[in-house]
């Protein structure tokens, strides 16, 4: 009986340490997934995987996903340590808390969906050794993060991928790390998207683009176009501001109903405002670290919007369904001035 | 020592037992009941769907019973959350911080801290523009 529980217990502890095989070798590793946000299609995924070699030199870092990356996708040739001090290096100007690159690594490759990195065999000492100064002497490198980037494919859309590291020593020691399964997401994004309010005001969701009358017109788009971007200070008594009105909106919303053309497709758009508290970081393109994920637009319910939505400021925005049912979108603004507005977009197929 | 300590527990429990039938009651949804007989409505505010304000003005009048609030221009009146501040233990039926249509007049009873007094407000808003 007694037995039975020993061995319960050695499956227990077995089970925790189940994710490295590197315990016996004189080469360690671990591994930081540093982005934070969903795997979007065309955006980057970043690890920084840690080595570090008891006896002899690193001598190279290899990367394995599921699904091979896009163009992008591989290891960087620095690594990077935080400077304590104010410190100027080729032209650019460091200072405490700034992470500055040193070259690590000789030469990458990527081909399918491996990616190796071959490493230096010296690294500046202050990367070992923050107590000597950037640029003075050359160490051993026996230990450095590297950095890789996977840029998310096409192919993996709606699915999920993993990785696989794995780091060697000149002394043949080897060690890896696998990851957990991370879900990529369906959404599409696309940023810094510039409208001008009667001119290039026509915004297509499917298209995530904006357009000028005339485009929409030529390009025949006009039923593609899910709102129209007009800024006003007021209308008659009360304040209007940067808005979106669909072009089915009850004429009473549209500021300048010159807009709309008259012969174009009155499609209406539900939308809901969101003032100052939906600060999607991807969109917004700096912290915090608050994101739109595709569960947020499975569970949006529109079903009591308008089709209108006035007054904006930045950092606000608005959650979107197509008409026609196909997609559901958050259109977030990056910046208003008088007559303009830049809009960030995340688009869900419904 | 044994009956010494068996003593002590008894004590300890009687007393115990005499500290949990407190004088305070509680009502249906665990909310203190108390001696208080004020129920007005003492602030409102209206939220939309991105929990900002959407109230231009508002009045209370707590003789009529009647709050009067004006909502900006373009506000979806139909889908809305209305709050309030009510006197001191007094609460509200039926409960706000809902969506609510409040297209056309609302009614919400405030029920005072004794839970015997109760006045009913009716809550009207209307849109700029409408």
């Amino acid at each position: 009986m007694k037995l039975f529980q020993y061995l319960i217990i050695l499956f227990v502890f077995c089970g925790f340490v189940s994710c490295s095989d590197d315990d016996d070798s004189s080469l360690k590793n671990d591994l930081i997934k540093k982005t934070t946000a969903p795997a979007i299609v065309g955006e980057k995924i970043e690890f920084a995987y840690a080595m570090g070699a008891q006896t002899g030199k690193l001598q190279t870092a290899e990367a394995r996903a599921s699904i091979a990356g896009a163009q992008g996708t591989g290891f960087e040739l620095f690594s990077y340590y935080t400077t304590r001090t104010t410190i100027q290096i080729d032209g650019v100007n460091y200072t405490a808390g700034n992470e500055v690159p040193v070259r690590s690594v000789r030469e990458t490759n990527t081909s399918g969906a491996i990616s190796s990195a071959t490493m230096e065999d010296q690294i500046d000492e202050i990367y070992i050794n923050p107590t000597v100064a950037h640029g003075k002497n050359k160490v051993d490198l026996i230990a450095a993060t590297v950095r890789y980037a996977y840029v998310v494919p096409e192919e993996a859309r709606g699915k999920n991928i993993s990785f696989s590291f794995s780091s060697k020593s000149t002394t043949g020691e080897t060690a890896s790390y696998s990851t957990p399964e991370y879900p990529v997401s369906k959404m599409d994004m696309k940023r810094l998207i510039v409208m001008t309010s009667g001119d290039v005001c026509y915004f297509s969701i499917a298209n995530m683009a904006a357009y000028t009358k005339e485009q929409v017109e030529s390009l025949n788009l006009s039923d593609k176009i899910d709102f129209v971007y007009i800024h006003k200070d007021k209308l008659g008594d009360f304040n209007y501001g940067h808005s979106f009105v669909s072009l089915g909106t009850d004429s009473k919303y549209i500021a300048t109903p010159e807009v709309i053309p008259s012969n174009w497709a009155k499609t209406k758009t539900p939308m809901e405002a969101r003032r100052d508290n939906v600060r999607d970081a991807q969109l917004k393109g700096s912290m915090p670290a608050v994101y739109l994920d595709d569960i947020d637009f499975q569970t949006l319910n529109l079903n009591e919007a308008v089709d209108y939505t006035l007054g904006l400021n930045t950092d606000g925005g608005a959650f979107m369904k197509t008409a026609d049912g196909k997609y559901a979108a958050y259109i977030y603004v990056n910046k208003i001035a008088a007559g303009t507005m830049t809009v960030s977009i995340k688009r869900y197929p419904l | 020592m044994k009956n010494i300590i068996i003593s002590i527990t008894l004590i300890l429990l009687c007393g115990l037992s005499l500290l949990s039938c407190g004088d305070s009651p509680i009502d249906d949804n665990g909310l203190l009941i108390t001696d208080r007989e004020l129920c007005d409505i003492t602030r409102f505010e209206l939220l939309g769907p991105d929990n900002q304000t959407v109230l231009v003005s508002h009045s209370i009048d707590t003789e009529k019973a009647t709050v009067t609030a004006v909502a900006k221009f373009g506000t979806n009146i139909k889908h809305v959350k209305p709050y309030c501040s009510v006197d001191l233990d007094a609460i509200v039926t039926p409960n706000m911080g809902e969506w609510v249509d409040f297209s056309q007049p609302r009614q919400y009873t405030v029920i005072s801290g004794n839970r015997e007094v109760k006045k009913t407000y009716t809550i009207t808003v209307t849109v700029q523009g409408q």
